[in-house]
């Protein structure tokens, strides 16, 4: 490197007089610029105290997304007794849902048959029939029995007598046809019990339509007199009769104990509900029983706490209409039967039945409608549904039965005898 | 190197005294013209004395002023005007900015040199920077501005018949 060169050179690399003059008057001139730092702090106050403004402001603006409606139904007993589906949260509330359903469980049949006396072999053979036994009527025949004169009220044949008048066979098959119903088979135990029609004529159908339901068809449901209600969906002329012909035809002719019902929801529709509600709650400890409820054409779905939003949210998009998914937010122990979720089975006297309404306190208006159903006769005692007694809960005054006390929720009950539950 | 205040807006005489021929000189490097130099001398001193930049260090400083000088005869240097226009008293001026004749020898050299080897020589051998420092300058990698001074030393002197231009 040859120094003195470049330094000399260097030395000689000076701006011109002229250029000078003009810097200094310029400078003079000029104002000297704030601290940079300043500005920075400032760029980013003003960045911080407008997001600050924005975001609050962009939140309130923001349309809150559509929650789901859902219902709060209060009181003391248990719940539905047509969940399907079940999910359970972790706490102390586990199990609140589904344990204390009406209908009893096989080991709450045998111990209250042994406690009233039967022998193990009548307990077996009696389970062996299939009868889908209720605490109610259990109840019911325990309090009728006792009023019976002779050494051994407690016996297989009264027992099966009052069964056969008063409860359905569970032939397993009760996933698929609300209500339970015997359907007649070979080789079933429990055949050559009463046949019921509408269960023959439910059978039919299914059969015809295979494993895939047509998108018209609601589902089904058999009335308390025996009569299977089909819902259809299709938006048709009116005086189009050929789905009901197709039906009909299925189900074993024309003399077939079919009614219709228009309906919104197909039961493919509700299937998918079904199984976008388990993906939906599956895994976020929420304790929550659901199912589809075909004479409503709808899910239920009862649950002990207030869903959060982001479910009602995501239910309220899964249900727009907000009618195809009846949400009931059950505090305390409260007692949900079918019933309450349909209200009472209307009767006309030697007419119409109409499709069962809504009890204002548990439900909204379901997206069935119009019901007719064939051959309806007035109801007899054996139409009645029974209410399960809460005798824990409400204690019977002596001398009084549980229908005085208040404690039947519809129906009048023949007199109860709450203590012999326990 | 005598202690400037560190605000821009403080001593500004000083400043302009410390780095007048560093900045003029490498305006005049970049641009090749006595008269644009002078125009990227005024221009960057005011822009420094405008900032308002605050610096921990000299050498921040000193690299700033570096780069505004290049910024700002990029910008004279990239007008459709003075590309299109050749002042008639420049031609005599560029070719004898010196009082010796070796060292009007050495600057026509390099300014015969590209852009991109001119700057990285200048600033290694007449402002005396490192490679790294030029690097940080010219945002290059070191072993670029390595690169570009090893090809520039060498037309350098294949120009000079291999006078001043050692490794």
């Amino acid at each position: 490197m040859n120094d003195p060169v470049f330094a000399s050179m260097r030395s000689q690399m000076t701006p011109s007089p002229k250029a000078r003059g003009e810097l200094a008057d310029k400078l003079a001139q000029a104002v000297p610029g704030k601290p940079v730092f300043r500005k920075r702090f400032a760029a980013v106050a003003a960045c911080a105290a407008l997001a600050l403004c924005i975001y609050p402001a962009y939140n309130a603006m923001r349309p809150a997304p559509k929650l789901h409606d859902y219902v709060t139904v209060e009181g003391s007993g248990t719940l539905a007794e047509k969940a399907i589906g079940t999910v359970t949260g972790s706490g102390p509330d586990e199990g609140s849902m589904g344990d204390r359903d009406q209908a009893m469980t096989p080991g709450e049949l045998t111990e209250a048959m042994e406690a009233v006396g039967f022998s193990t072999a009548d307990i077996d053979a009696y389970q062996d029939m299939g009868y889908e036994m209720t605490w109610a009527k259990w109840w019911k025949f325990v309090n009728e029995q006792k009023n019976v004169e002779g050494e051994e009220p407690f016996n297989l044949t009264s027992l099966k007598e009052f069964s056969r008048k008063e409860l359905f066979v569970n032939t397993g098959l009760a996933d698929e046809l609300p209500g339970g119903a015997y359907v007649p088979g070979g080789d079933d135990p429990v055949a050559g019990l009463p046949s019921q029609p509408g269960a023959d004529a439910y059978q039919l159908l299914m059969d015809h339509f295979g494993d895939t339901l047509p998108d018209w068809y609601g589902g089904a449901y058999v009335t308390s007199r025996g009569t299977l209600m089909v819902l259809l969906v299709a938006d048709k002329d009116p005086g189009d009769k050929s789905l009901e012909l197709e039906v009909l035809e299925a189900a074993g002719g024309r003399t077939a104990p079919v009614g219709f019902v228009g309906a919104k929801y197909s039961r493919n529709d509700l299937d998918r509900l079904n199984r976008e509600i388990l993906g939906l709650l599956e895994g976020k400890g929420i304790s929550a029983s659901w199912g589809i409820y075909d004479d409503q054409n709808r899910i239920v779905l009862d649950t002990d706490e207030v869903l959060p939003d982001e479910v009602l949210a995501k239910l309220a998009q899964l249900d727009p209409d907000g009618d195809a998914i009846l949400v009931r937010v059950v505090t305390g122990n409260a007692v949900v039967t079918d019933e309450q979720v349909k209200g009472p089975m209307p009767v006309v006297p030697g007419g119409v039945q109409e499709a069962p309404p809504h009890s204002g306190a548990v439900g909204e208006d379901p997206a069935v409608h119009a019901a007719t159903e064939p051959g309806a006769t007035a109801p007899s005692d054996g139409d009645l549904k029974a209410i399960e007694p809460q005798s824990e809960e409400l204690p019977v005054p002596e001398g009084k039965s549980g229908t005085e006390s208040g404690q039947s929720v519809r129906y009048e009950l023949p007199s109860v005898d709450t203590k012999g539950k326990e | 190197m005598e202690i400037q205040p560190l605000r821009t807006d403080g001593g500004i005489e000083a400043v302009i005294q410390t780095y007048q021929n560093m900045v003029y000189g490498l305006a005049l490097a970049r641009t090749g013209s006595p008269a644009d130099a002078d125009d990227v001398f005024q221009e960057t001193f005011l822009a420094y004395f405008q900032s308002g930049k605050i610096f921990r260090e000299e050498e921040h400083r000193k690299a700033w002023l570096l780069r505004t000088v290049l910024n700002l005869s990029r910008r004279v240097t990239a007008s459709s005007w003075r590309r299109k226009t050749v002042p008639l008293e420049e031609g005599e001026a560029v070719a004898q900015p010196f009082r010796e004749q070796s060292e009007n020898q050495v600057w026509n050299a390099l300014q015969e040199l590209d852009e991109e080897y001119r700057i990285p020589v200048y600033l290694f051998y007449f402002e005396e920077l490192s490679t790294g420092e030029i690097a940080q300058v010219l945002s290059l990698r070191p072993g670029t501005v390595r690169m570009r001074l090893s090809r520039g030393r060498d037309k350098l002197r294949q120009t000079l018949k291999g006078e001043y231009f050692d490794e």
